[in-house]
């Protein structure tokens, strides 16, 4: 009996030790996924949706791998966990004003986001979508859930591209863009179109 | 037992110091130039220096044939430079009295380590990585303390002057003059061929090398380190209210491949290396010696073709010059960095005068362009659109109409081009030194006449008045603005928007359509990956299967379509820009207006016409324009561009695209925009960030074709073209009739509203530019063909 009783608690204890050990694996993997970020990859006529590693990220210098020293942070006016944007925003930051919403927050948005971004790019093509900041846009007491990100492409010659995108939370569209790349050509600017009528 | 001997120890030691050593970067082996010249190794400098070139290796040398492999060490002087007492390459950059912490970072790629000298010794031999970096990140900190030292001095002297500045009170306590969150980091060799890039999203520089000479690396020109940062400022210009403010998007100057805006900040990037070394040319190692490319900032440079000089009557001026490239004098080039030259050239010029005519020195004339170039960015890029800390504080959108439409105004319905920057410019020019009773020039005013007239011989005195009361609503009448003397116009010329028209040679298309499947796919990756586009509808394959290259347009295809301008005036016309964005052409029933100077379409048509409309205008009416680009009352509503024509009551009638989904009773999934999408967009609609093309000039009698490729056919730009989708549920055999309004630079009634009641010529408001009266109306109309 006590002898049951002693490999009972051995194998608790060494069941214990296991499953920590593992758990530790997992959340020492889970610390490298960076967070926020989705990879949407062209596949075969299929857009492929993983996570990305931080790592992966620094080495395509989307991120630094040393943090900055020190950032001084504004308080902007939030509310409900979303940054307000947009003329006299920040009077709506006090929950007990009314608010009329024109949309909802689809749990999908990046997904669709993503897929539709990539859709037309060649195979091995990769987005990266950075969620930067949740957004409450008020225009005249009306309100929109928005998504500010940052869309990365990387090609497969290696070429890559960057800009911001204001994204309708509730169906992936992109509303317009800004903070894009600016590049300048010393050589072998891209070429454009052939006149239609040319041949 | 081996390390308790005294010969274990020795071992021990030797073994801890090869490993040790081998931990510090040590200088990696380039393969590019020999060594030799100065002895730039770290026993020769001071703890916190280094050796950058002072210029680049054109200048110092003398020789402009110098060979791609030179020893760049034979051109650093035996002066030490301070780099950083830092370990790392980074640094803070300082102003007059603030600094900006972890402002600057550098290093080789992306990949690399940042490069630390435990000995904070900076010397390395040219032809090695290290030295590369430090050359990038010691010019980088002059450019970036010039720039903010002489921001807090503007900005610390515009209260002590007096006038509206645009400079936020808050600028420099919430440090919105720079990107806080994280430094500007530079790769000096960031594996790139023949580019070097921005990237506002990130923060970061990149500089590659040549491609032909690949020894040639570019950050080894100083003049291209400065242009970069340039772009870096601009864009932190243009966004100090925003980031005051804490509101997104950003303001950007420059949107499409070409366009004015683009081509401003081209020409005060260039200009960043005049500010820097006082010499009016840019570039002469990285881009001339080996590309050609190398760009003048002044009339006398020798690399001007004749004809050109520094007099009032050889300026190089707008628009004749906006495809010139003195490089290549003979060939048309249609981009943002030959037109930029003219503000180069302007600029230089104006701050020569003002040393002339004030008794300044050049660094003093420098100091006083940057003043003016950050009100006029500031001002410019306000989307909250209050354009200075007076009218924020008055509540007068005086720029840009209003927040929630601050982008579209800035991009596409009043956007920042030649004129716009020029009125701006001038109006701080005016009320900081040309205004009676300043006494900064000489101990009196600057001569606004003479200005005038430098303006003026640059073809830039494109305005009547400086519009110091704005554009708002509310304050842009004001009846007090500043007007020029007319008589200081005499080579600026003007020209009436009737005569910008469709090309009416016989024969000639009105417009171009491009369908070319593999073409088209490529445009959309493109401007995809650019940040150009948005998505397209789900109903557009991938691939574009149905775009059948018939130069036509058919259901399911994505086109390009290139309106085929014509000017019929006597003088070049520039900066022409045709709209394809929604704006207010339709009534509250939803029926297109017929109230603009082409009346079309009739009544019999289908349209609204004025005898329809009794009394004073009100919302809703066609001749009401909407105050808020549609947000100021429900019966407003702005139209997409695209009508279509339908048949009723034994006619046809012109109407919007709802109309016919409705008659035809196609289902919702069925159109463009989709279930719960916008109707008037089932059909045909303009795709989402590419509602507009631009042109940058046409000459006298000509079509744009022949203007950029006098001998042959053109090639274009995506930025020429607006792009449209077209439903495959599009019934074959329909006529669309899209409504693009356009209008150019130096249009004389594009600008100025003739109707306004201050009888001096004011400019339009900017709610005027959500209807037709600044624009012409040109129709285009095609039927889809299956």
């Amino acid at each position: 009996m006590l002898k049951k009783i002693a490999l009972f608690f051995s194998f608790i204890a060494l069941a214990t030790v296991f499953y920590y050990s593992l758990d530790k694996t997992k959340r020492s993997e889970s610390k490298k996924i960076a967070k926020g970020w989705k990879k949407y990859q062209k596949v075969k006529d299929k857009t492929v949706a993983t996570t990305i590693k931080k790592e992966e990220l620094v080495k395509d210098k989307l991120v630094q791998k040393r943090a900055p020293a020190s950032v001084r942070s504004r308080i902007l006016p939030m509310r409900n966990g979303r940054f307000l944007d947009g003329a006299k925003a920040k009077d709506y930051s006090n929950m007990a004003v009314p608010l009329k919403y024109k949309n909802k927050v689809s749990p999908d948005w990046q997904k669709r986001l993503g897929h539709s971004l990539a859709r037309f790019q060649d195979e091995g093509t990769e987005v990266l979508i950075q969620k930067e900041r949740p957004i409450l846009y008020i225009n005249k007491g009306v309100a929109e859930y928005r998504e500010q990100v940052s869309i990365n492409f990387k090609l497969p010659n290696g070429t890559k591209s960057s800009y911001r995108a204001m994204v309708d939370s509730s169906n992936g569209r992109i509303l317009y863009t800004y903070d894009r790349t600016k590049i300048e050509y010393f050589r072998n600017k891209p070429t454009g179109m052939t006149h239609p009528l040319a041949n | 037992m081996l390390f308790s001997s005294n010969g274990g120890k020795l071992i021990l030691l030797v073994l801890c110091h090869f490993f040790l050593t081998s931990c510090l970067s040590s200088p990696s082996k380039g393969n590019r130039k020999k060594s030799g010249g100065v002895s730039n190794s770290p026993s020769s400098v001071a703890a916190g220096y280094g050796r950058i070139l002072a210029d680049n290796p054109i200048i110092l040398s003398g020789n402009y044939n110098l060979s791609a492999d030179t020893n760049l060490n034979t051109l650093l002087s035996s002066r030490q430079d301070f780099i950083t007492n830092n370990q790392f390459l980074a640094d803070e950059c300082d102003g007059a009295s603030t600094s900006i912490a972890n402002c600057i970072d550098v290093r080789t790629n992306s990949t690399s380590l940042p490069l630390q000298a435990a000995d904070k010794k900076w010397a390395f031999q040219t032809n090695t990585d290290e030295w590369l970096q430090v050359q990038t990140f010691g010019h980088m900190m002059r450019v970036a303390d010039n720039f903010h030292s002489t921001l807090e001095n503007a900005h610390s002297s515009a209260p002590i002057l007096g006038y509206e500045t645009s400079l936020p009170t808050s600028l420099f306590s919430n440090s919105t003059h720079w990107n806080t969150a994280t430094p500007l980091v530079a790769f000096a060799n960031c594996g790139v061929e023949d580019q070097a890039f921005y990237s506002p999203s990130k923060f970061q520089l990149c500089f590659g090398n040549d491609s032909v000479f690949p020894e040639v690396m570019i950050a080894e020109d100083n003049t291209v380190i400065y242009h970069e940062m340039g772009h870096a400022f601009n864009h932190i210009l243009v966004n100090v209210r925003n980031r005051d403010a804490g509101i997104t998007p950003s303001a950007d100057l420059g949107h499409l491949f070409y366009d004015e805006a683009g081509s401003i900040n081209e020409g005060i990037a260039d200009l960043w290396s005049y500010f820097m070394n006082q010499r009016a040319h840019f570039a002469e190692w990285a881009l001339g010696r080996f590309a050609n490319l190398s760009r003048p900032m002044s009339e006398d440079d020798p690399l001007h073709a004749p004809g050109i000089a520094a007099d009032n009557n050889s300026r190089l001026s707008y628009p004749a010059y906006l495809l010139y490239d003195p490089n290549l004098p003979d060939e048309p080039i249609e981009d943002v960095h030959t037109a930029g030259q003219i503000i180069s050239h302007f600029l230089v010029a104006l701050g020569k005068d003002m040393s002339t005519q004030c008794g300044w020195s050049t660094s003093t004339s420098i100091t006083t362009l940057q003043y003016l170039l950050y009100e006029t960015f500031v001002e410019l890029g306000d989307l909250e659109a209050f354009g200075s800390n007076a009218d924020k504080l008055g509540g007068i959108n005086s720029v840009n109409l209003s927040q929630a439409h601050a982008l579209t105004w800035s991009r596409i319905a009043n956007p920042i081009n030649f004129r716009r920057f020029t009125q701006v410019l001038s109006k701080y020019l005016l009320l900081i030194h040309g205004q009676a009773g300043r006494t900064s020039c000489n101990s009196t005013n600057y001569d606004m006449d003479s200005y005038e007239q430098l303006l003026d011989a640059y073809g830039l005195l494109l305005f009547k008045n400086y519009n110091e009361d704005g554009g708002s609503i509310a304050a842009g009448r004001s009846l007090s603005n500043t007007q020029i003397t007319a008589a200081n116009r005499v080579k600026t010329v003007t020209i009436s928007k009737d005569l910008l028209k469709l090309d009416p040679t016989q024969n000639a298309s009105q417009a171009f359509i491009f369908d070319n499947r593999e073409a088209l796919v490529q445009a959309y990756k493109s401007l995809s990956i650019g940040g150009r586009i948005g998505q397209l509808s789900d109903l557009i394959d991938v691939g574009l299967p149905y775009n059948n290259g018939n130069i036509s347009i058919s259901p399911g295809e994505l086109v390009g379509v290139a309106l085929n301008l014509y000017n019929d005036s006597n003088s070049p016309m520039a900066g022409i820009q045709v709209l394809g964005n929604d704006w207010d052409h339709g009534n509250a029933d939803g029926k297109p207006c017929g109230t603009f100077q082409d009346q079309f379409p009739s009544s019999s048509e289908g349209g609204v016409v004025a005898s329809d409309e009794v009394g004073l205008p009100t919302a809703g009416q066609c001749q009401y324009i909407t105050r808020e680009n549609g947000d100021d009352s429900v019966l407003e509503v702005m139209q997409p561009v695209c009508m279509v024509q339908v048949a009723e009551d034994n006619a046809t009638k012109w109407t919007f695209q709802g109309a016919l989904q409705t008659q035809r009773r196609i289902e919702d999934r069925n159109c463009l925009d989709g279930v719960g999408g916008n109707p008037n967009e089932c059909f045909v609609r303009v795709v989402q960030g590419t509602d507009q093309a631009t042109y940058s000039m046409l000459n006298p009698k000509s079509n744009w074709s022949s203007t950029v490729a006098p001998n042959g056919t053109p090639t274009f730009n995506y930025s020429n073209l607006i792009f449209m989708e077209v439903s495959p549920s599009t019934p074959p055999g329909t006529t669309f009739n899209c409504r693009f309004r356009v209008r150019f630079t130096n249009c004389e009634d594009c600008w100025v509203d003739p109707a306004a009641s201050n009888t001096k010529g004011d400019d339009y408001q900017d709610y005027q530019y959500s209807g037709g009266d600044p624009f012409k109306i040109i129709n285009f109309e095609f039927i889809v063909i299956d």
